[in-house]
Formats: structure tokens, C-alpha cells, sequence
């Protein structure tokens, strides 16, 4: 069946306006209505904590807190408002090194630059139907990073 | 914070303190309601294509701020060459504008400025090379991204991109592998 998303609040984490307004006007036309945003981690962690969004997407290379690190402190901070939130992270850096950084910092879905709403699209309907169990190690939290078929 | 590792199944030995896994709540799934109308996993035809009108009439915005971009790399390139002892600080900037550029050049129909800002930016992040190559290396990037916005080259260019692409490659190599 289809999803209705007017329900569902997300925050969009982009040091680029133009992104932002890219990223805010396809899960608009999504139709998901409540979208809040931050231009930086900072901004962010304070988002979250005001407005408890559903699903966290977030840009990579920002500064001074580049989105991977951003993970990190979502998943492990004591001060984290929800470890649990799903992170579907944009990066225009699609090399190894940059995805397995963000897999190990606990993202949960990846999407590379240039955005489509297509690619978008199928993210957050892997985040709604196929959500992962979480891990807490010594050296990580966040999704499972075995993916399995649902 | 949130505790739910502890009100959630534990399904690994209880004597040993991790891994831990668990099923923490679905809040996203909670609230996405269901239309019934068509039998799948929730894609909605309907949905994709309103998100994608959306993103087609930022088009016009984005063109705007692609001659506003392709102003700044000149100017970014003009000050490389004037002011030498800022030289990190521009490098900062211009990685800032190739980020901004490699998000948006396919979404207004240059795949080669996202190809080319891409590459500048990676090539900037490298900390192993030296100030020096690195403005020769973005010299011929300014130039490419220039050239392709201005000519314009659409698209990935067919040969003149492919051309373009292999020049600037052999430029990158050359300037890297000068002693």
C-alpha cells in the first residue's frame, strides 16, 4: 500500500542553502509537511531536541562538524536526545573510505550527490520498511551493519 | 536518554557486556499511515512525481546561483594570485564553493561542473599535497568549470567533455607528479 508521510517530521542538516531548499522541496512534494532544518551539527543536536523529528537527513561535509561526526555524537552522546533516530546521510564523496566512515559512525542510509527525488525517495522507503535492529558495542552504536533482507 | 537498550531483548550472553542488540521503537513507521491503494512497499508514483516537479522548478534558482558561483571562482582564482600568504584560507573557500557546485551541476543540466567540483574538492582535502600544486591544480579546475558553464557544455559533453575530462586529468597528473 501507499505510505501517507503528513505525519512524519524530518530534520535536514545542510551547510548549503541550496541543498537545503532541494532536499526541503522533494520531501515536500513527498508530502511530508513538518520539515525542520539546521545548517550545522550544533543547530542540529538543539533541532532535535525542540522538535523530536522522525528521520535526521543530513549533509556530510559540513563544517566544523562534518555529518559523521554528527552521527557519532547522535548515537553515543549522553547528551543525545535520540540515538535511535534514522540518519540517511548526502555526501557528494562516495569513496570507500567516506562510506565506511559513515557506516561505522552509525549512519543509516547513504545518498549520494547529485540528489534526485527518486534516489530520496527509495531511501526513506528503506528506512520505513526495512528499519534495522541496533548494536551497542564498546565501539559502536547505531543500525546493525549486516544488512538483511525483510 | 533514551535507554531502550535495557527494555529490549537481549540476545546475546548476558555475561558478556556487549554486543547488545536490540529493536528499538519505530517511531517513523508508527506514524506513516497507508492510502490502500495500490499493493507494494509504499512507492507512490504520484508522490515521486510531485517531489520531482518540485525539484525541476528549482532549476531556474539554481542557474541563478550557478553565474553567481562561477563569479566567485574567478574571483577565488584572481585572489589565489594576489594574495599568496592567505593561500590556505582560499583553498577553504574555493573547496566550499566546488561543494556547493558538485550538488547542484547535475540538477541544472551540467553533469561535468559536479564532475569537476567533485574533483576539486577531493583534490583540495588532500593534506599530502603541497600548497603549490594544489594552485596549479585549481587553476586548471577554475578553468575547466568556467569553460564548460560558459561554452556551455550540457550533459557530460559527449567528445568535447570526454576531452575535456581526459585534459584536465592529464593536467592533475602532471602538476602532481612534478618533483
Amino acid at each position: 500500500m501507499n505510505f501517507r508521510l503528513d505525519r512524519i517530521s524530518v530534520l535536514v542538516v545542510d551547510d548549503s542553502p541550496h541543498m537545503l531548499n532541494l532536499l526541503c522541496d522533494i520531501l515536500r512534494g513527498l508530502g511530508i509537511n513538518t520539515i525542520h532544518t539546521a545548517q550545522d551539527a550544533v543547530d542540529a543536536f538543539k533541532e532535535i531536541k525542540i522538535t523530536r523529528p522522525n528521520l535526521v537527513i543530513c549533509d556530510q561535509a559540513m563544517e566544523p562538524i562534518c555529518g559523521i561526526e554528527f552521527t557519532r555524537l547522535l548515537r553515543t552522546s549522553q547528551d543525545s536526545p535520540d540515538i535511535h533516530v534514522p540518519i540517511i546521510m548526502v555526501t557528494g564523496y562516495c569513496d570507500t573510505l567516506t562510506v565506511l566512515q559513515a557506516r561505522d559512525a552509525g549512519v543509516n542510509e547513504f545518498l549520494a550527490k547529485p540528489i534526485s527525488a527518486k534516489a530520496l525517495y527509495l531511501r526513506l522507503l528503506e528506512v520505513i520498511n526495512n528499519p534495522r535492529d541496533f548494536v551497542k558495542t564498546k565501539s559502536y552504536t547505531g543500525p546493525d551493519r549486516q544488512r538483511r533482507s525483510s | 536518554m533514551d535507554n531502550a537498550a535495557n527494555q529490549h531483548p537481549i540476545l546475546y550472553d548476558m555475561a558478556e557486556p556487549e554486543p547488545v542488540i536490540y529493536t528499538p521503537p519505530n517511531k517513523l513507521k508508527d506514524k506513516v499511515t497507508l492510502n490502500g491503494r495500490i499493493a507494494g512497499d509504499g512507492y507512490d508514483a504520484e508522490a515521486l512525481a510531485r517531489a520531482e516537479a518540485n525539484a525541476a522548478a528549482l532549476t531556474d534558482k539554481l542557474l541563478q546561483e550557478a553565474a553567481l558561483d562561477m563569479a566567485r571562482l574567478e574571483d577565488a582564482r584572481d585572489k589565489l594570485d594576489r594574495h599568496p600568504s592567505r593561500r590556505d584560507e582560499q583553498f577553504s573557500e574555493l573547496e566550499r564553493i566546488a561543494h556547493d557546485i558538485t550538488g547542484y551541476g547535475t540538477t541544472i543540466g551540467f553533469d561535468l561542473l559536479t564532475r569537476f567540483g567533485r574533483s576539486l574538492s577531493l583534490f583540495l582535502r588532500r593534506t599530502e599535497i603541497g600548497g603549490t600544486v594544489k594552485l596549479k591544480v585549481a587553476r586548471a579546475h577554475i578553468d575547466a568549470m568556467i569553460l564548460v558553464y560558459r561554452t556551455p557544455i550540457r550533459g557530460l559533453g559527449g567528445k568535447n567533455g570526454e576531452a575535456l575530462t581526459a585534459m584536465l586529468n592529464l593536467t592533475i597528473d602532471k602538476f602532481v607528479s612534478e618533483p
